[in-house]
């Protein structure tokens, strides 16, 4: 569609030294002329507009469409009708301004000139006088206020310039509370039930099937904060029998089968949430951290560097499983005061 | 200009220079003359208006970047109108059947509200979405144009080192934007974000507890996410964007080389009219694509993972992709942990979440400043190079996208490894070794191709072109005729601009058994060795093997077939 002649002379230069062969001063010289069709003959042109002023009538039609289709659903219609009209409104509003765009692209392309033009760049940098005079600014003014003489003034301003920055630090120290002990604490205690996390209740002896799992936690949802729900996940696992190999000091902590460990991953605290059957490990579906079961929960793939912490259970008088103690060790990612 | 050839026929009213001086009508002349009077802007207007903007596909990318953040902006002030930065819980009654009378925090139900109950709030929601995704991807793209043209030297480094910080704080205003409608993703995104600070050596509890006022997930979260979302880094964004484009504008654009083109002209289209009416056409078009992908192609449908819950987590969870090569290097990260004295050092989180980000970003942000320093070039720079023309650096680039690349695929291990059916650990692994090998490999195979396709250049603009007409010379030999390129091809090229040969030095102990000054320094011998992969290898033609007599002979037929 586009010729390119190269009529311009090859060297800028000469299209420089010759100002006055320019016509137009107050336009950029052209130094590559492009003749188009459109140029050429006026009934394309004239083609060429009725194109693009079909795209602008195209865009009006999409601006119409777009208000008809919000005007048709009422708020608080069904999901279904929602989904049906934000493809309406977004397919009208995508043809209001794509319609504008190809007009507004078609008419810079076909009729505005597309000549290229020279400008030429002037040097960023200043005169060297203009320099000279700036640096000598710059010290005459430094000079005036004194501070390359008065030592005793630059260092009290240093200093009260420098305590100045700390109001700024201190007044943010209500951002948070400081984490004492609260990073290594849970809700988990002594005689603790293990409630299901979905209904609230306690759960009992014989609930779960074998190689079935559950997640529990002290308390019932509503009544924890976010904060400490957010440490409370527990997941219940019922091994088939015999294969729970107990840790040294952790021999009483499973109660027939049943093992108890935290659900907040040891990496950076997503939820351990698959637990496959066959090979008894429990997978983070996050980044993959790989625990197994039987050993402690102890990592055979992945990122995460500690086993998940053990919650030692056993049953209460009712059937229902109860925690022995809290955790003896932190849930969820590691930090510096772990240890 | 008298010398034009060929200047046709126009439809336009126009001598043989350009456009005729058109005399304005008196309301335009007063209009003007009274802003003049009180702005001094005609002067302004004179200078501006025929600013030379030069025209390249490549150059679009960052206007790509500037229209979707205005998008950004228009659709963004709409969902502020509606979207509530609450953590306080109320029971969902809107309109989405699945969740009735689920539990849920105010952000999340209000973001189903602008889904499912206002008219329009589920397009302009799902624009929004999209012209992130858009502006992150266009900003980067951009960025490697800069870099792979060496756009950022002298003068412009201070725009490269604004147009990072840009990148940088796109992608901060991306997670916490998505991180808003507190939906069980996000809020396992912030799950990870708070782990990862808590990483932090020394100070890492006291920096997550700070940013979520308290243990996760932080009753202040949200309304800060939001105030840092909606307010300080747009305010920061538009600022620097700002600078960015009078930066741009004073300094005047890059041009690729061409035959009128060189280091102290700028050759393209006048800003006004035909420049400044295209792009206005352009910001159209990038606003049509949002709007046809945010009405047809969902997007973070947040109504199907369920309010956030910290006991739950949906499988296959990705992050958008300016976050999801951090993830990946999460993923990756072999399991290793330091326990001393009472205090732990989690490198399983903070290496690949802390570490190698920083180093990365600090590499990406000073790299204008570390090229200056090993090439000693300090001289300034308006033609885009060729990237085969600049081989170190293009093999440098190569290498550090083959990284983010490995990166961001590595934080989709898990799709990998169940739709190709590949054991999820193996996926891992291959990741492991892949990072560590391939990008190596990457810069020496792009640093190769850059010295090939160079080669092929200089022989192309020393020797011509094959014509493909075979001759037979007088003596019975056939060869096939190459014809000179065009000018403005060899121009193209920008073989003028290619990277210097590396500087001759003296030998480090002269004859005289005298040390050279600076020759033991640690400093300079790494300047030295990082010259070796920047500065020219020999890439000369061979010579042809012809001897004399042939060569006259061929000459003569070349000519012969170009008259």
């Amino acid at each position: 569609m586009t010729e390119h002649v190269p009529g311009g002379p090859h060297d800028t230069a000469a299209a420089v030294a010759h100002p006055e062969v320019e016509p137009n001063v107050l336009r950029p010289p052209v130094v590559e002329r492009v003749i188009r069709p459109q140029d050429a003959d006026p009934a394309r042109a004239r083609r060429s507009e009725r194109i693009i002023s079909l795209f602008f009538l195209l865009s009006a039609a999409g601006t119409i469409g777009f208000i008809a289709s919000y005007v048709a659903y009422h708020p608080n219609v069904s999901t279904a009708e929602a989904r049906t009209q934000n493809i309406l409104l977004g397919v009208c509003l995508g043809v209001t301004l794509l319609g504008l765009a190809a007009g507004i692209i078609g008419w810079v392309r076909w009729l505005m000139p597309a000549h290229e033009t020279l400008q030429e760049r002037h040097e960023l940098s200043s005169s060297e006088a203009d320099r000279e005079a700036a640096a000598q600014i710059v010290m005459t003014g430094f000079e005036e206020t004194g501070l390359p003489r008065r030592s005793l003034l630059k260092r009290t301003l240093g200093l009260s310039l420098g305590l100045m920055a700390l109001p700024g630090v201190v007044v943010l120290r209500d951002l948070g509370p400081l984490p004492e002990k609260k990073l290594r604490t849970t809700l988990w205690e002594k005689h603790s039930p293990l409630l299901n996390a979905e209904t609230g209740k306690p759960v009992k002896l014989g609930e779960l099937a074998i190689g079935g799992f559950m997640t529990v936690v002290p308390r019932p949802v509503e009544e924890m904060s976010p904060e400490d729900y957010a440490k409370a996940p527990v997941l219940l696992i019922r091994l088939e029998p015999g294969l729970n190999q107990p840790l040294p000091g952790r021999e009483g902590w499973a109660y027939e089968d049943h093992v108890a460990y935290s659900k907040i991953c040891t990496h950076v605290g997503c939820p351990v949430g698959l637990y496959q059957k066959q090979n008894h490990n429990l997978l983070c579906p996050c980044h993959q951290s790989t625990f197994h079961v039987p050993d402690g929960c102890n990592v055979v793939f992945g990122p995460a560097a500690r086993r998940l912490p053990q919650l030692p259970i056993t049953v209460n008088e009712n059937g229902e499983f109860i925690a022995q103690a809290g955790f003896d060790e932190p849930v969820g990612p590691s930090f510096w005061e772990r240890g | 200009m008298s010398t034009t050839r060929g200047a046709g026929p126009t439809n336009a009213p126009t001598t043989s220079g350009g456009p005729a001086v058109a005399t304005p009508p008196a309301f335009v002349k007063k209009a003007l003359g009274d802003v003049d009077d009180r702005f001094g802007a005609a002067g302004f207007l004179r200078r501006n208006m025929n600013k030379v903007f030069p025209d390249h596909w490549s150059f679009m990318l960052g206007e790509i970047a500037l229209y979707s953040f205005i998008v950004l902006l228009l659709t963004g002030t709409f969902l502020t109108l509606f979207f509530q930065p609450g953590v306080n819980e109320v029971v969902y009654h809107g309109s989405y059947a699945p969740l009735q009378g689920q539990r849920m925090t105010e952000a999340y139900e209000s973001t189903l509200r602008i889904s499912f109950d206002i008219r329009g709030g589920l397009l302009i929601r799902q624009i929004h979405h999209w012209a992130a995704l858009i502006f992150m991807a266009a900003i980067v793209c951009h960025m490697c144009r800069i870099f792979f043209t060496g756009a950022f030297r002298k003068p412009r480094e201070t725009n490269w080192l604004i147009g990072f910080t840009l990148m940088t704080l796109g992608i901060f205003e991306g997670f916490c934007g998505y991180s808003l409608p507190d939906d069980l993703l996000s809020g396992t995104g912030l799950r990870i974000a708070y782990g990862v600070a808590e990483s932090i050596p020394i100070v890492g509890s006291y920096v997550a507890m700070f940013a979520f006022g308290g243990q996760f997930p932080g009753p202040d979260l949200i309304p800060r996410l939001y105030v840092v979302h909606i307010l300080l880094i747009p305010g920061l964004l538009l600022a620097l964007i700002t600078a960015h484009m009078l930066i741009m504008w004073h300094q005047k654009h890059t041009q690729w080389p061409d035959i009128h083109r060189n280091n102290t002209n700028v050759v393209g289209a006048p800003f006004y009219p035909a420049f400044m009416v295209k792009t206005g056409g352009f910001f159209m078009a990038v606003f049509a694509a949002c709007a046809f992908l945010g009405g047809v192609v969902q997007i973070n449908p947040v109504w199907l993972y369920g309010p956030y819950n910290p006991a739950q987590v949906g499988a296959g969870s990705q992050p958008d992709f300016y976050i999801g090569w951090l993830e990946g290097t999460l993923r990756m990260m072999p399991r290793l942990e330091s326990n001393f004295w009472g205090h732990t050092i989690s490198w399983n989180v903070f290496v690949p979440a802390v570490l190698v980000p920083g180093l990365f970003f600090t590499i990406i942000a000073i790299y204008p400043a570390l090229e200056a320093w090993i090439t000693k070039d300090r001289s300034a720079h308006h033609v885009c190079d060729r990237p085969r023309n600049k081989p170190g650096r293009t093999a440098f680039g190569a290498m550090m996208l083959s990284y983010f690349a490995i990166m961001l695929l590595a934080g989709g291990n898990d799709l990998i490894a169940d739709h190709f059916h590949i054991s999820l650990y193996a996926t891992t692994w291959i990741f492991r070794i892949t990072i560590l090998v391939l990008p190596p490999i990457v810069f020496w195979a792009t640093r190769r191709v850059c010295l090939g396709l160079q080669r092929k250049d200089l022989h192309s603009a020393e020797h011509g072109y094959e014509t493909g007409r075979i001759v037979m010379l007088p003596s019975g030999e056939f060869m096939e005729v190459e014809a000179a390129l065009p000018p403005e091809q060899v121009a193209r090229m920008g073989l003028a601009y290619r990277q210097a040969a590396a500087p001759e030095l003296p030998p480090a102990v002269d004859e005289h058994g005298v040390r050279r000054p600076g020759s033991r320094n640690p400093v300079e011998k790494v300047r030295g060795a990082l010259g070796g992969f920047f500065y020219e290898p020999d890439v000369g033609v061979e010579p042809n093997g012809h001897d004399e007599h042939e060569e006259h002979e061929r000459d003569e037929l070349t000519t012969g077939a170009n008259d």
